[in-house]
């Protein structure tokens, strides 16, 4: 530049005044840019959070990715619970052009309390929640109103695609997602996955623009929980059981299957059932896993365990008898009664006739530290850990005094949960060895990554190899002709097992009321058994015995369970149906032969020679006990009587037809009181 | 730019000397104008990527709900409640005594 200058003009030499007027205009400049480079200093550096902070308003929002709740399934792999996205309606009021009016149709549509909408209308806020996670079909009639201000939200929202089933074991969650029972409970860290904020850049019009990538999906994924669950034996055995307390007219009733071999929990069932999917309303009884939670006072199922460790101890064998004094028995001012009065019993008779003065008797041989030590070793007074929330522990207190040595030898005055009933029982038929029950076998995170798998465990031997498998053998008896439970006894499948019919404690009389809890818990095939089924049933009235009341219940759900489980049967069974199965034939278009229409045409063909078979139950209502236990006895029935007074109901009902010598039980009450209130 | 230089030329200025001194000018504004393109253009891919991004976002998400709203029908078609009543009503078939079922041994 120097050069190019030396070829130009020398310029005129500037005047003082020029000289001024150029310092002047540099001072003006100096100070301008002064004054910028200030202003830029406090835009750039004391106000910098608080601009960059509006601008970031402007195009970017934050966006709210609720977490993707883990699924829960069965052993199988089916689904047991699930989460879908659901639209969740919301509403900016101030769009609305008679707030009140809209309130009034949207809550006809909506089923929302109309008042309550009003409300949240009036608040003054933008936005507001009018229901979360509607159906497709209120979407629909929502849209048909033609409101303004309307918008949706996706929410996840949780479905139990099997409905009651296995509902106790899995829980249910609020709306918004949190688990708030059952597994959905005791798994919420492990099932609810990681809520994830993501900054979007937005454009004028209000779209989302992606510039730094999207987030994967299974990042906010939760674990998924599988169980030892099988949904087919959950299946039968809630339908057995709902069956059983029907009949029963029981309160309440439980069932547990499981494997004895590795402790996995088959089927968890109880009754009353309810739909997770509509929780509203349901009672919090029904809500209630009794089968896990509520310890019971078990009964006679019990004595199978003193029995066990007094062959182990050497202090009796099968051989021992054993004088059930006629059924009566004094100890004190207490006397011990057995249902079924009998003589000498072996070890094998007391348990088939289920002698509580034959268990008393056991029991004294055994001792009071022998008899709590034995049910503790069976896992008594100890929690399962199944997982789920709420779990009973049960007691099992010394035997002080003499009568509670004898009672506890049948199980009364101790508490135990029906699960710890039914894996005691698994322990027998796992040769002497206790698993730990489990109902959770793995849960594995979105990445494939195992966070918890359970596999068997052994808590401790509980009685020899050798002991459990003649307590087996011993208990195939209570199945059989004269035993307890003959209903429970299968044609295909050796049946081992033991009822259980206890007595109620009154809380308000402190002593025991007339109501019963009975079971009967089995092992099925008894040579090598593959299932322990326990069926439990609360309050039952039409009949209080286990082995009419449980039994039936058991034999239905370990018919479903061994060919489900492939297990051979134990022995060969006439199969009249084989040449017909051989033969291809269309399907019966009629449902299966009831068993009334059966009775039927055994009646009818009984008039060809086979009639004295089967008879019909009379109407005996409003007889009184005398006159209904004689004309019962005259139509060839054995009467059963509940109370005092005139007959109120009867099982079977009248008109019934049902084998000769067939038990019917009367339920008689006294007159009506003659004031109404 | 040449009309320019050949009237400030008029003063006997060589055109190499005034070449080697515009030349890196004109060079370095044409590289800044280069690099500022470049970037305008690559701001505008960016942009209209992340438009397509968030397209394909919102179309995976509508897929993922759909995916699973069916897995949870087929779960509930699937149901044993469910089967039971087609399989008794509709197909009229009955559960099989425990005579009629075979094991095959291996």
């Amino acid at each position: 530049m120097r050069d190019f200058k030396h070829h130009q003009a020398a310029p005129d030499a500037p005047t003082r005044w020029m000289r001024l007027r150029v310092s002047l205009l540099g001072v003006v400049f100096v100070a301008l840019l002064l004054g910028l480079f200030a202003r830029a200093v406090n835009l750039q550096i004391h106000q910098r959070d608080k601009l960059a902070g509006m601008a970031k308003d402007q195009y970017q929002r934050e966006l709210e990715i609720p977490a993707r709740r883990g699924d829960i399934f069965d052993r199988r792999g089916t689904p047991l619970a699930q989460s879908v996205d659901v639209d969740s309606l919301w509403v900016d009021p101030s769009l609305l052009p008679d707030p009140k009016d809209a309130a009034k149709r949207l809550s006809k549509v909506l089923g929302v309390d109309q008042k309550e909408l009003v409300e949240r209308f009036m608040k003054g806020k933008r936005f507001v929640w009018a229901k979360r996670q509607v159906t497709q079909t209120e979407v629909q009639r929502v849209q048909a109103l033609g409101l303004p201000g309307l918008g949706y939200a996706k929410e996840p929202r949780r479905f139990y695609p099997q409905r009651e089933l296995a509902a106790h074991v899995i829980g249910l969650v609020g709306t918004d997602s949190h688990g708030l029972d059952g597994l959905e409970l005791s798994f919420e860290d492990e099932l609810s996955g990681d809520e994830a904020r993501r900054a979007s850049v937005r454009d004028a019009k209000g779209r989302k623009v992606l510039t730094h990538g999207v987030e994967d999906p299974l990042a906010r994924q939760g674990a998924s929980v599988t169980l030892t669950i099988d949904r087919h034996l959950q299946y039968v055995t809630e339908k057995a059981l709902l069956k059983a307390v029907d009949d029963a007219r029981g309160v309440a009733g439980m069932a547990v299957v499981l494997d004895p071999k590795t402790g996995e929990v088959l089927a968890l069932a109880n009754a009353p059932r309810f739909n997770p999917n509509a929780p509203q309303g349901v009672p919090a009884d029904a809500l209630r896993n009794r089968a896990v939670t509520d310890a019971f006072e078990p009964g006679s199922t019990m004595k199978a365990f003193v029995v066990a460790r007094a062959l182990d101890e050497g202090l009796v064998t099968p051989a021992t008898t054993f004088d059930c004094e006629k059924g009566r028995m004094p100890i004190g001012r207490h006397v011990i009664n057995d249902t079924h009065p009998s003589g000498v019993l072996d070890v094998r008779g007391v348990l088939q006739v289920s002698s509580n003065i034959g268990a008393a008797k056991v029991g004294q041989r055994l001792g009071r530290e022998r008899l709590v030590e034995t049910y503790q070793r069976f896992g008594f007074a100890e929690r399962a850990g199944l997982g789920l929330p709420g779990e009973a522990k049960g007691v099992v207190p010394f035997p002080k005094a003499e009568i509670s040595l004898a009672t506890q030898s049948f199980g009364q005055g101790l508490t135990a949960s029906p699960l710890q009933v039914t894996a005691a029982f698994a322990a027998l038929g796992n040769g002497g060895v206790l698993m730990k029950p489990y109902l959770v076998s793995r849960v594995v995170d979105a990445d494939g990554l195992v966070l918890l798998e359970h596999r068997p465990t052994e808590v401790r031997r509980v009685v020899s190899a050798k002991t459990a498998r003649v307590v087996v053998e011993l208990l195939e008896s209570v199945v059989e002709k004269g035993g307890t439970a003959p209903r429970a006894r299968m044609d295909a499948y050796r049946v081992s097992g033991k009822t259980g019919t206890a007595q109620k404690a009154d809380p308000v009389a402190r002593g025991y009321s007339d109501k019963r809890f009975s079971s009967f818990v089995g092992l099925v095939p008894a040579e090598a058994p593959r299932v322990v089924i326990g069926v439990f049933i609360d309050e039952p009235k039409t009949d209080v015995y286990g082995g009419l009341v449980a039994a039936p219940a058991f034999k239905e759900i370990a018919e479903a369970a061994m060919p489900h489980l492939a297990v051979p049967p134990s022995r060969e069974v006439p199969a009249p149906a084989v040449a017909a199965a051989a033969t291809p034939s269309p399907p019966p278009l009629v449902p299966e032969k009831s068993p009334v229409v059966a009775a039927i045409e055994r009646l009818e063909a009984g008039a060809e020679g086979h009639g004295d078979e089967v008879v019909r139950v009379p109407n005996l209502s409003g007889h009184s006990g005398r006159a209904a236990v004689k004309e019962a006895l005259t139509a060839s029935l054995e009467p059963r009587l509940v109370g005092s007074g005139r007959v109120v109901s009867q099982s079977p009902a009248a008109g019934t037809l049902v084998d000769k010598g067939a038990r019917i039980t009367l339920e008689l009450a006294g007159p009506l009181p003659s004031t109404t209130r | 730019m040449t009309v320019v230089l050949e009237a400030r030329n008029r003063g006997g200025l060589p055109f190499s000397v005034i070449l080697g001194e515009i030349l890196p000018a004109a060079l370095a504004v044409a590289l800044l104008a280069l690099v500022g393109i470049i970037h305008v253009t690559s701001r505008v891919l960016v942009v209209s990527q992340g438009y397509e991004l968030s397209r394909l976002d919102a179309q995976s998400t509508e897929l993922l709900r759909e995916n699973d709203r069916l897995k949870l029908e087929l779960a509930t078609l699937k149901g044993p409640q469910k089967l039971e009543s087609v399989a008794r009503s509709q197909l009229g078939m009955v559960t099989p005594p425990p005579s009629q079922v075979f094991h095959v041994r291996k």
